[in-house]
């Protein structure tokens, strides 16, 4: 595995390696190919500048030559070409004059090639003036002075050397071309096999990339898997914890409730008997010794006391009970998932309490934007029932009670937050207010400690929690959050 | 007011003795004085009203009402109202369960299995003993099918 990475990191910088050579390769190909076309253009120099130069031999011939036919045939139309040839010699040597020089033909030749061509041409001129006027003896005697003939010799040597030297030029530059013609073929062919390297290499890199990828791809989703499978049972084992205790609630409340009856059918039963002894004594008074007094009093007395202890006791053990077989059966009621406006809704349960809010001039203000869920109404009905039943319940009476509720959205849950100004609970007791039977601060409020207890089990079973904050003798906030869609929620609990 | 002719029998299946001794004073004092046989557990009852043969044919011409709790130590008291309704010789009988549960779905339960009067057992003793006495009153007054 290490020395596969190693490879395999090592392989970027090879590509990397690889694409500077080809780069070198491309421009020297570049080069070579520039280096190609010059050599082609000057060697077609070379075999341009040759035929101009044969060309300009050709025309003092055509000179010359039509010079001979006026000077045997006297015809003017002899004399045609020798016009022409007279015209465009100069020019032709001019247009030549950047050429020679650049072959590097010596001024001193040009200069020569130059008089020569000029005084051959005067030459021919003259014979051809003198011929004119009739005196062909005379021009026949300037021919014959040889003049002419030495001077077209010395044109004729002088144009074969720039022959020998354009000729050169041009085999020159042809080796030249082939040389570069070869380096070129040669820097594309390695420039191919390169890039077929390159491109195997980079094909070779991305498959093992994505092959890792992949792998990784797989190892994240079976890792996510896993925790979902994990989550997945932790929920079902929260659920059935839940479940299990809630059916033991109901259990215990139900069966606590039948010794119950007995206690108090009995109790009823010794009522009635301490009653029927007590009209016995009515009517038939006992003599006045302490042992008769002490009768009396245990029947008018002490036995009605008694029972009535154990009616209170009785009482409020059978309230204790009816709330938790309450909260039992909160607990196993089949939820309504609805779309519900929580500002209407609050608003709704604030309205239940009316009566308790104008007793003590209360002030509830529910925030319009409070969010809309999809979740169970009655289970959330009693929940912002009970709070808002503990927030005028415990106000502080030194001040008017102001009960404030808002909410926003946090991602797949909704909080709500119920904050009052009232009485405040000690920061030991923030958890403790929420177990079933606690109550914390003063004791002079009616109550069962059922009420947090309640909304604790509604706001789990709707998928979140509430927790607390408070300053004793400031005020407490509530803070209420479930899922903001309860089939959501409840997927996970039931899978 | 009873059919003199073939008494009523009570049978009273209640697995709590002081809940079984309440409802006997209570019917008593309500006037009712026809025959109360008490049973404490559902095997038991199952084995007086089944029969040896086990089809209730022994209470043919008989006249039976059955006060059953619903909560049993060996079963409950839906699996003997399910094996009354069972047996040919019993399925007319008046039953009428007697007890402290009073969740809905456990009332809508019994009567689906067809008991014919469901009274919860109050927690308030008045109320309980109120309950008990309008009992006795109705079963003074009710006409009780016999077995057939």
């Amino acid at each position: 595995m290490n020395r596969k990475s190693i490879i395999f990191r090592s392989v970027p910088l090879f590509l990397f390696a690889g694409a500077i050579l080809l780069l070198a390769l491309v421009l020297s190909s570049l080069h070579f190919a520039n280096l190609t076309s010059r050599n082609a253009n000057e060697a077609l120099d070379a075999a341009r500048l040759n035929s101009r130069v044969m060309r300009l031999f050709s025309l003092v011939q055509d000179a010359e030559t039509s010079q001979r036919g006026y000077l045997l045939t006297a015809e003017k139309r002899y004399l045609a070409p020798f016009k022409r040839a007279e015209a465009l010699i100069p020019l032709h040597f001019r247009s030549l004059l950047p050429d020679f020089q650049s072959i590097a033909l010596s001024p001193v030749t040009i200069n020569r090639l130059d008089t020569l061509i000029k005084t051959k041409l005067v030459e021919l001129r003259d014979t051809v003036e003198l011929k004119r006027l009739g005196k062909a003896g005379d021009a026949l005697a300037l021919v014959e002075s040889d003049q002419g003939r030495q001077a077209m010799e010395e044109i004729r040597q002088i144009l074969v050397r720039i022959d020998a030297i354009t000729d050169n030029t041009g085999f020159v530059r042809l080796s030249a071309l082939t040389q570069a013609t070869r380096l070129l073929l040669i820097s594309i062919t390695g420039g191919a096999i390169l890039l077929v390297f390159l491109v195997g290499g980079a094909v070779a890199l991305i498959f093992s990339h994505s092959r890792q990828l992949e792998k990784a791809g797989d190892a994240l989703e079976l890792q996510n898997e896993t925790l979902e499978q994990k989550v997945r049972e932790r929920t079902r084992f929260l659920e059935r914890a839940n479940r299990e205790l809630q059916s033991y609630a109901y259990i215990v409340g139900h069966d606590l409730r039948a010794p119950l009856v007995n206690i108090m059918g009995f109790t009823a039963e010794l009522e009635r008997a301490s009653g029927q002894f007590a009209d016995y004594l009515e009517a038939n008074p006992l003599p006045d010794d302490p042992t008769a007094k002490a009768a009396r009093e245990a029947v008018q007395e002490d036995v009605p006391e008694a029972l009535r202890f154990i009616r209170s006791s009785m009482k409020r053990m059978d309230d204790l009970i009816n709330e938790i077989l309450k909260l039992a059966r909160a607990g196993n009621r089949h939820l309504q998932a609805e779309t519900l406006e929580l500002s209407k809704l609050v608003a709704e349960s604030a309205a239940t309490l009316q009566h308790r809010l104008d007793g003590g001039n209360a002030v509830v203000t529910i925030s319009p934007d409070l969010p809309t869920v999809v979740s169970d109404r009655l289970a959330l009905q009693q929940i912002f029932g009970n709070l808002l039943d503990n927030a005028i319940k415990y106000a502080d009476p030194s001040r008017s009670p102001l009960i404030e509720v808002f909410g926003e959205v946090v991602g797949e849950d909704v909080t709500v937050t119920v904050r009052d100004n009232g009485r405040g609970i000690a920061s030991q007791d923030n958890e403790r207010i929420f177990e079933l039977f606690r109550r914390s601060g003063r004791q002079d409020r009616p109550g069962e400690g059922i009420g947090l207890a309640h909304v604790r089990a509604l706001v789990r079973r709707l998928g979140g929690d509430v927790s607390v904050s408070s300053v004793l003798g400031e005020g407490t906030s509530f803070y209420v959050t479930f899922a903001a869609d309860l089939r959501r929620a409840k997927k996970w609990g039931e899978q | 007011m009873i059919n003199t002719a073939r008494p009523v029998k009570i049978v009273m299946i209640e697995d709590d003795e002081g809940h079984a001794r309440l409802i006997e004073k209570n019917i008593r004092r309500a006037g009712v004085t026809n025959e109360i046989v008490a049973f404490v557990n559902g095997t038991e009852a199952l084995a007086f009203l089944l029969g040896a043969d086990g089809t209730g044919s022994e209470h043919v011409g008989k006249t039976l009402l059955v006060l059953l709790d619903l909560n049993l130590p060996d079963m409950t008291g839906m699996d003997i109202l399910a094996r009354m309704r069972d047996s040919a010789h019993l399925k007319r009988t008046m039953v009428i369960i007697l007890t402290t549960t009073d969740d809905p779905r456990e009332v809508h339960r019994c009567y689906d299995l067809g008991a014919n009067v469901y009274v919860p057992k109050p927690m308030q003793y008045e109320k309980f003993v109120n309950a008990i006495q309008q009992l006795g009153l109705f079963l003074s007054v009710m006409a009780v099918p016999e077995a057939k």
